[in-house]
């Protein structure tokens, strides 16, 4: 995947992601905050999900340049 | 959107960070240790686990020793009062009194934490010393108490102008790049302006929801406030001209908590107001149950009873508005998913901190490229070759 290109993105690849994490962190803390037991795992996968994809491109970034 | 509304987007966001970001920098740092406030009270010994029993003491235990844990503590402080009595929300067994010199005091003068089975004192928390206290003042109301929570509240306000006013900014910005793209080659500033938008939008949803309820928390004062100026004193105006009780206010307190745990079943113990408390009668206890459902357990039903019989006078809903508050607190405090979630939230805290900290840089150093052609003393085509590696 290029990084940088000169033709524009749709908005789906734009709000995609951010739509998608969003939702999912706080629908995640809901659930786990009204519900126990499994609702506290999907919390933590939920709100997680958001550290995952951020510490892949931030070290994806890094190796690059190394 | 246009060049000119990405300009005005622009200078929301930057002066509604200006306005906040030390302060939300000062609540996200001092947030850090607060995720773990339970975990180094224990390590601390400011809390004890309460110990193993013997077969013995546990068949003796029957009940909560609620009377004997409030004679003791009452014991330990002669002439102070009794003001509330709770439970821990994490292990049922510990019961923490709390006394005050007055019944109705703001401050505590002692909190002792008591193992409920057997009626014996576990630990005294220590009061306003040591450097949690001091990360807790920071965090809740900068030593200044309500003025200092509702200015810390209107930072909140302002924090989610700036969060609202980033996401504007983040379609344009990110409209040639793909998402999650860091540009570790380019300029220093470029490789942070990447990462500020990268972690800024994956930890948008926590960082809102993190934001919006430490605004209602600022509002806890006043919430509870208006709730006892409200329905309290309308389940008290029946009894308003029996005056305030004489001499102790300690009277049968196992008696009017089980009285209300009977009137309201599926409940358990949240907290106890003793009379003379705001937050309780002249001469009536004000049990705060709560459910035992996740959910319901977040929330209180309080249940007047009278101090002299135990008899439960009344009992009635928490507004919404106090409800709202309940339930702000466990998604504020990251508490309600053990040690997991935990983690999450002091990991999404340190993200949220690089955040904070890669604006405020990307603000100096843009502040600084504009103005250092003014104060250098370079020539035109040297500061328009300067500008053009600035703008890159």
């Amino acid at each position: 995947m290029n990084a940088n290109t000169n033709t524009n993105r749709t908005a789906l690849e734009v709000w995609g992601m951010p739509v998608l994490l969003t939702v999912m962190s706080v629908v995640a803390l809901v659930v786990g905050l009204i519900a126990d037991g499994v609702a506290d795992i999907v919390a933590c996968i939920g709100a997680g999900a958001p550290v995952v994809v951020a510490a892949w491109h931030v070290s994806r970034a890094v190796m690059r340049t190394r | 959107m246009n060049a000119s509304s990405i300009k005005t987007w622009h200078w929301i966001h930057k002066w509604t960070s200006l306005i906040c970001t030390i302060f939300a920098l000062l609540l996200c740092i001092t947030g850090l240790p607060l995720v773990f406030t339970h975990e180094i009270d224990r390590a601390l010994g400011n809390t004890v686990a309460p110990p193993e029993l013997t077969a013995a003491e546990v068949a003796e235990a029957t009940r909560p020793r609620i009377d004997e844990m409030i004679d003791d503590a009452q014991r330990r402080r002669p002439g102070h009062f009794v003001q509330f009595l709770s439970q821990d929300d994490d292990n049922k067994y510990v019961y923490f009194v709390r006394l005050g010199e007055t019944a109705d005091a703001t401050l505590p003068s002692a909190v002792y934490a008591y193992d409920g089975r057997t009626g014996k004192m576990l630990s005294e928390y220590p009061l306003n010393d040591g450097v949690m206290s001091v990360i807790f003042r920071l965090h809740v109301d900068l030593f200044a108490g309500l003025p200092g929570m509702l200015f810390l509240g209107a930072m909140g306000v302002i924090l989610v102008a700036s969060i609202v006013s980033g996401v504007v900014l983040y379609g344009p910005y990110m409209r040639k790049l793909a998402f999650g793209s860091v540009r570790a080659r380019r300029a220093a500033r470029i490789l942070w302006l990447d990462i500020h938008n990268l972690l800024g939008i994956v930890t948008l949803g926590w960082f809102t929801i993190v934001t919006v309820t430490g605004v209602i928390n600022t509002l806890s004062g006043p919430i509870f406030g208006r709730w006892q100026e409200t329905h309290l004193t309308q389940m008290l105006a029946p009894y308003r001209a029996d005056g305030a009780a004489e001499g102790s206010n300690v009277n049968a307190p196992q008696r009017a908590l089980e009285a209300a745990l009977a009137h309201v079943p599926d409940s358990e113990l949240g907290f106890m107001a003793f009379p003379g408390n705001n937050f309780a009668g002249p001469r009536q206890f004000v049990v705060f149950l709560r459910g035992n459902t996740p959910l319901r357990e977040k929330l209180l039903t309080p249940v007047l009873v009278d101090a002299a019989d135990g008899r439960v006078l009344d009992s009635r809903e928490l507004p919404a508005y106090v409800s709202a508050l309940l339930i702000s607190q466990p998604l504020h405090f990251g508490d309600y998913g053990g040690m997991p979630l935990k983690v999450l939230w002091f990991t999404l805290d340190l993200l949220s901190i690089v955040v904070l900290g890669s604006g405020l840089y990307l603000w100096l150093r843009k502040r600084n490229t504009s103005i250092e052609p003014w104060r250098s003393p370079l020539g035109p085509s040297d500061r328009a070759a300067m500008n053009v590696g600035a703008s890159t």
